[in-house]
């Protein structure tokens, strides 16, 4: 239950809650403003959340398509991008479910070459050091990166994503993805164990080339 | 790696992860420098963390296209529109729905209302209606206490009609024909609010006017009548207590207010005993009643037999008694010499005896029940009223100041005089008129009613307005506001110094003072 007190508090301090009360009034150009705020952001997370930039902005519509849609029942109980980012986890959980359902998920449709296949049994190749002895280049950094962000779990993967490219502290991970914030730290070191469990052999790899080649 | 181990380990690497977050408090913050500082281990696993989190800016983003903004907007704005269009639609719709749900409300909070306003109002009828068969009986409820006071009388005078000549219907209770009735125990509200609906005006009048009466009564003395009723709804007996009720009720009525009250005020025993006497008493008068044949033969036979009786009568007299017969005229004398014959045991049993042939049975009975002397009285009364029957032309012949003198001297004794003695002169004058014709029983306590009750006044010598149905005053033991009648009390005059002033203190009981005002000398024969 949301107070008074507190709605206008948030009302006072965030100014995107005050364009969200217009939009709630109908008002258009307001809504079109908060989309030109969050567009990039939405469009990005929705990318590295879900792993498909080709379907990231298509979620992204979907994301303030729902922000319209409910315009009529926003309440400011907290900042305006914990209320949006909380819809988004809603829009990539179901996405992500629906692309299992389909078994189409494909988290790496453009990378070509022997990272082709299973992600975890790729990530599983990679930990295990027995990638080819070569420097790592840029985009094929991008690609590990990539592979071993999917090998995490959808709610470590979300938290991971929040924190590191939202910048959002653990009481906001929490509440977007209805957690305690003891529950987030623990997501969040798990995830960044798994991380480090499969990108570190890979690091220290293509370190020990580039130190070797110098 | 064991449990316990991964568990530390687990607990070390949220530390770690929240340093590097800037998630944890100053106090673990300066631990955990303290062991990057001096545990090996504890530095790597940090700069692991570190190092691949740094790694994860590799990860690409992205920014939404040119067109993002511009397709966003349509299909916002294809929603909204879609939006707009389901409303529309949707409008007579949810107005009928609105209107319904209105409706419904207002039905609803209407009925509401009513079962509110049902439930909690005071009916003004209420009391009326829980407490009716007592409201509507609360006159002779209030005259006695309990139905033993009904048995007692029942088997006082059994179950023939108390009045014997009254109207077939007149005892029934007033409500209709098809009134539910009071007495029934199931009888339900709404069978009440059904009976009420279905009374006469005047009905309603007088139940208004008993229902006021009930109302100003103490909740003790209502609560008694209740009982009362109750007592007698369920008795065994119950209809026979109720015919012998509203037979009570109706004999009530007929008697003065002064006589209704005198019953309330004695003992149950006594109220019974008065109350059978007094009735059984009317049943013999009324059964004495002759019809104008029975008085024509009855005149006749004393006509035929008056010769023969006139001889023994003046064979026994003594000279002086034969002149002063002589000196009467012919009514006079012979009215005189049928008193004297009365007082002849042997002519008076002769006579009585002729006479009960001329009566039916149920006369007879009744007759032969009485003492000479009211058999006397009687057949006195019987010739009396043939006497002064109409004669043919309309009129009644004229009684005489000079009859009533005779038959106050020669008719009456001592104490009957002396006891109308006591009554103002024209309260005297028209008593003895009345009992001249026999429409009053002698004053004597031949039917038990003490001579005080029958010379008292009554209601007809002195006319108040108060009506039959009027209850009088409440009795004496009863709580109540307003007067009551005296106690006795030592101001009350000396019962010997009651009477007409022109008698007062001046009263010889050996003596036959006449209506005049003159004494005349008591004589035992004319």
């Amino acid at each position: 239950m949301i107070t008074e007190s507190t709605a206008q508090r948030y009302t006072l301090q965030d100014p995107d809650v005050r364009l969200m009360l217009q939009v709630r009034d109908d008002d258009a150009s307001a809504f079109e403003e908060l989309m030109l705020r969050y567009q990039n952001r939405m469009v990005s997370l929705m990318a590295r959340l879900v792993g498909r930039p080709d379907m990231a902005e298509d979620l992204a519509q979907d994301v303030f398509l729902r922000v319209y849609r409910a315009r009529k029942r926003y309440v400011p109980g907290s900042k305006f991008s914990t209320w949006l980012y909380t819809i988004a986890h809603n829009v990539a959980a179901n996405s992500l479910r629906s692309l299992s359902r389909r078994k189409e998920i494909n988290l790496a449709p453009q990378f070509s070459g022997e990272l082709v296949g299973n992600p975890m049994d790729l990530a599983a190749v990679a930990a295990s050091g027995l990638m080819p002895t070569r420097q790592l280049d840029k985009a094929e950094l991008c690609e590990v990166v990539k592979l071993a962000v999917a090998t995490l779990s959808e709610r470590q993967r979300m938290a991971v994503i929040l924190n590191k490219f939202e910048h959002l502290s653990y009481d906001e991970i929490a509440e977007i993805m209805q957690l305690s914030p003891p529950a987030v730290k623990s997501l969040l070191s798990r995830a960044r164990a798994n991380l480090r469990d499969i990108l570190e052999p890979y690091l220290n790899h293509g370190t020990e080339k580039r130190e070797g080649k110098s | 790696m064991t449990k316990t181990d991964s568990h530390h380990s687990q607990t070390a690497y949220e530390e770690i992860v929240a340093y590097l977050d800037g998630e944890l408090p100053e106090v673990e913050i300066a631990q955990v420098e303290q062991k990057l500082s001096t545990n090996e281990t504890y530095r790597r696993h940090m700069q692991g963390f570190d190092r691949v989190w740094s790694t994860l800016d590799e990860l690409p983003g992205m920014t939404a296209g040119d067109s993002f903004s511009k397709t966003t907007i349509e299909i916002v704005a294809n929603a909204a529109e879609q939006e707009v269009q389901q409303r529309t639609e949707a409008l007579p719709r949810l107005r009928r729905n609105h209107t319904l749900a209105n409706s419904i409300w207002v039905i609803a909070a209407a009925l509401l209302g009513y079962l509110g306003y049902r439930t909690l109002r005071h009916d003004p009828n209420e009391m009326l209606i829980a407490d009716l068969p007592v409201i509507e009986h609360v006159d002779i409820y209030s005259q006695f206490q309990s139905i033993d006071f009904l048995r007692q009388l029942r088997t006082a005078l059994g179950d023939d009609d108390w009045i014997v000549n009254r109207q077939p219907d007149s005892l029934e209770p007033t409500e209709p024909m098809h009134q539910p009735s009071l007495f029934d125990q199931n009888l339900s509200t709404d069978g009440r609010h059904l009976w009420i609906y279905q009374l006469t005006h005047d009905h309603r009048l007088t139940l208004r006017s008993k229902y006021n009466r009930f109302h100003a009564f103490t909740p003790d003395h209502q609560e008694s009548l209740r009982q009362l009723h109750h007592q007698l709804i369920v008795a065994k007996d119950t209809t026979q207590l109720q015919k012998v009720m509203f037979q009570y009720q109706q004999w009530l009525d007929d008697q003065p207010s002064s006589r209704r009250f005198e019953l309330r005020e004695m003992p149950e025993k006594s109220r019974v005993q008065s109350t059978a006497r007094q009735v059984l008493e009317n049943r013999r008068k009324i059964a004495l009643q002759l019809t104008d044949e029975q008085i024509q033969e009855m005149q006749n036979y004393i006509l035929h037999h008056l010769p023969k009786i006139r001889e023994r009568i003046h064979a026994e007299m003594s000279p002086r008694e034969r002149r002063a017969m002589s000196s009467l005229d012919g009514t006079k004398r012979t009215w005189a010499q049928l008193r004297l014959m009365m007082h002849r045991t042997d002519m008076a049993e002769m006579l009585g005896s002729t006479i009960m042939e001329k009566l039916t049975l149920k006369q007879r009975q009744q007759f032969q029940k009485l003492s000479r002397q009211d058999q006397m009285w009687n057949i006195f009364t019987w010739l009396r009223s043939d006497k002064f029957k109409n004669k043919g032309n309309g009129r009644r012949e004229i009684l005489g100041e000079q009859d009533l003198e005779d038959f106050f001297a020669e008719e009456l004794d001592a104490a009957q005089r002396q006891e109308l003695l006591t009554l103002p002169r024209d309260v005297m004058h028209k008593r003895l008129e009345r009992l001249y014709w026999g429409m009053e029983d002698r004053p004597h306590s031949r039917s038990g009613v003490t001579t005080d009750q029958r010379l008292r006044p009554t209601d007809r010598h002195f006319q108040d307005g108060r009506r039959n149905d009027r209850p009088g005053p409440p009795p004496r033991h009863l709580p109540r506001n307003g007067f009551r009648p005296p106690e006795h009390g030592s101001h009350d005059r000396p019962a010997h110094d009651r009477g007409p002033p022109g008698l007062r203190g001046s009263r010889d009981h050996s003596t036959k003072p006449n209506i005049t005002g003159k004494s005349t000398p008591n004589r035992e024969v004319p």
